[in-house]
């Protein structure tokens, strides 16, 4: 059976929902971005007459202020986006339970079940974009495809440049539509990439979607077939609504407000991370195996920095256990460079229920300590209890308890 | 091995998409939520069979076997009828354990 599928994409999500909040923004050049002075500071979104200016995501604040200076900044409320995105859902799920959502502003609908309730695809889109107007006042696009990649590429190539708002993409027009566009308007074909398939005469996704599909395997392997099928139109993929339902790893990353040198303040935060990390995996009743530590150096050009990983013995969900292997890997790993940014990830995850008896220690204990220090950070906020190394002047914990996404909440 | 070829696998989506960790918490919390159950809501007709019931079980001194909802969730329980007041529109059911008082307006079913 063929399917059909949206995908709805919030219009510069971020600053749209500043333009609400603060109607005499409305018709001003809006950027929300980051703390400079935490070096946060890019555009994290640019609404409508700020990219007129030439303001993009993601560049340096000063760099936007440059374009355009008469550029309204406001700080981002990232609590208050999720939210948003989160009743958006909601309104997508009265069309069709099968919602998937892809990020904070893009979200799949699988529609082919409840489609015939509507005259056409078009009319059933419009319908949506107009309840999301009503009750939310944010303005989307929308992608329509027999699958997920095309309703993607509809929407980021077509829908987002027309008139309407809504486009779609089909076997049908493809090779009209789609197959004259540059080769990096294709899904999943990042700069690198473009460099290389020009490099192999490449240059519009019809030129890839011809191309045999074996030199490609040869090449690439699995990844090669993959945009060799995209390029074609083809993709199975399923809009799984409970995709995040079960996690893979749990981590934590941060990057530093300046860069730490010395060993003791790395520690501090090493400490942090592996708090948090727990603490999220306890939430979740997850034990994990394999703890993994990713550091970053200031010096981009130079390779610095690793990422490393060491699998345990024994499942853990201890703030303690991590800490313990994450430093030992630190200090194994790092030759005394600058660090910019830090990561701890705890992965390998099961449910607590199966644990076996560990022959050597037993963990109940110490698990239910954490477990109560939980409960009072989750009644009285995440800095009511912490170590006292945080309260040092390396310590994050106090500012990141007040940040999503080394974002202001 | 599953790969991002594999048919019906969801890989392609699930290893490009960017998700902050406090977002996905939002979506399993609301995932969790869409399996709790909420006190069924009856017309009279319905009341009045499932009153019937009771009435015939408690006569009868009959083994019932009763569905009720409790904090967002349906449960089960096997007993006799041993009470009934009518003015609160409860009964008490016994169990070979336990004695219990439920109300009319938690029940699903009886068989």
């Amino acid at each position: 059976m063929d399917r059909t599928i949206f995908l709805v994409d919030m219009q510069s999500f971020y600053a749209s929902i500043e333009k609400i909040n603060q109607p005499s923004l409305q018709n001003k050049p809006v950027i929300v971005a980051g703390d400079p002075k935490q070096r946060s500071g890019i555009v994290l979104a640019a609404c409508p007459i700020a990219k007129k200016f030439g303001v993009k995501t993601a560049e340096p604040l000063w760099q936007a202020k440059a374009k355009c200076p008469e550029l309204e900044v406001v700080r981002p409320q990232m609590a208050l986006y999720l939210n948003i995105s989160y009743q958006i859902t909601k309104i997508l799920e009265q069309y069709s339970d099968l919602v998937e959502v892809y990020s904070v502003d893009e979200q799949f609908i699988d529609v082919t079940y409840t489609l015939h309730l509507f005259e056409t695809k078009e009319q059933l889109a419009k319908q949506i974009h107009d309840e999301i107007v009503d009750s939310i006042g944010v303005e989307s696009r929308i992608g329509i495809g027999p699958n997920k990649v095309l309703a993607k590429m509809a929407c980021d190539n077509f829908a987002k440049k027309n008139k309407t708002g809504i486009a779609e993409l089909n076997p049908a027009n493809l090779e009209k539509l789609l197959w004259p566009l540059p080769i990096d308007a294709l899904f999943g074909v990042g700069s690198r990439m473009k460099e290389h398939l020009t490099n192999m005469g490449l240059h519009t996704i019809g030129n890839l979607a011809q191309h045999p599909v074996k030199w490609l395997r040869k090449r690439w392997g699995i990844n090669g077939e993959v945009l060799w099928r995209l390029a074609n139109g083809i993709d199975q993929s399923p809009v799984v609504p409970r995709t995040h339902q079960t996690q893979k790893a749990i981590g934590h990353h941060m990057t530093l407000p300046r860069d730490y040198d010395t060993r003791a303040e790395i520690y501090v935060v090493i400490k942090e991370l592996s708090e948090e990390v727990a603490r999220r995996v306890r939430k979740q009743n997850y034990l994990g195996l394999t703890v993994s530590i990713q550091v970053q150096s200031n010096n981009f050009q130079e390779r610095q920095g690793f990422n490393r990983q060491l699998t345990l013995t024994d499942p853990t969900q201890l703030g303690r256990v991590i800490n313990r292997v994450a430093r030992c890997l630190f200090d194994q790993y790092w030759t005394g460079y600058p660090v910019r940014a830090l990561g701890i990830a705890l992965s390998q995850l099961m449910p607590k229920a199966e644990r076996q008896m560990s022959l050597f220690d037993d963990p109940t204990d110490e698990e239910q300590l954490a477990r109560i220090i939980d409960q009072i950070k989750e009644k009285y906020g995440l800095t009511a209890i912490m170590s006292a190394s945080s309260l040092s002047k390396a310590g994050q914990a106090r500012v990141r308890a007040t940040k999503i996404g080394g974002h202001n909440r | 091995m599953k790969n991002k070829l594999t048919a019906g696998s969801n890989l392609l989506w699930e290893s490009s998409r960017m998700m902050l960790p406090e977002h996905k918490a939002l979506l399993r919390e609301h995932e969790a939520s869409r399996d709790k159950k909420q006190r069924p809501s009856y017309d009279e007709q319905f009341l009045t069979d499932l009153v019937y019931q009771i009435e015939t079980a408690f006569i009868e001194n009959r083994m019932i076997k009763l569905t009720y909802y409790e904090d967002e969730a349906y449960h089960e329980r096997t007993g006799k009828i041993i009470a009934i007041n009518r003015e609160r529109q409860q009964f008490q059911l016994s169990s070979k354990t336990e004695t219990d008082r439920f109300s009319l307006i938690d029940l699903i079913s009886i068989e």
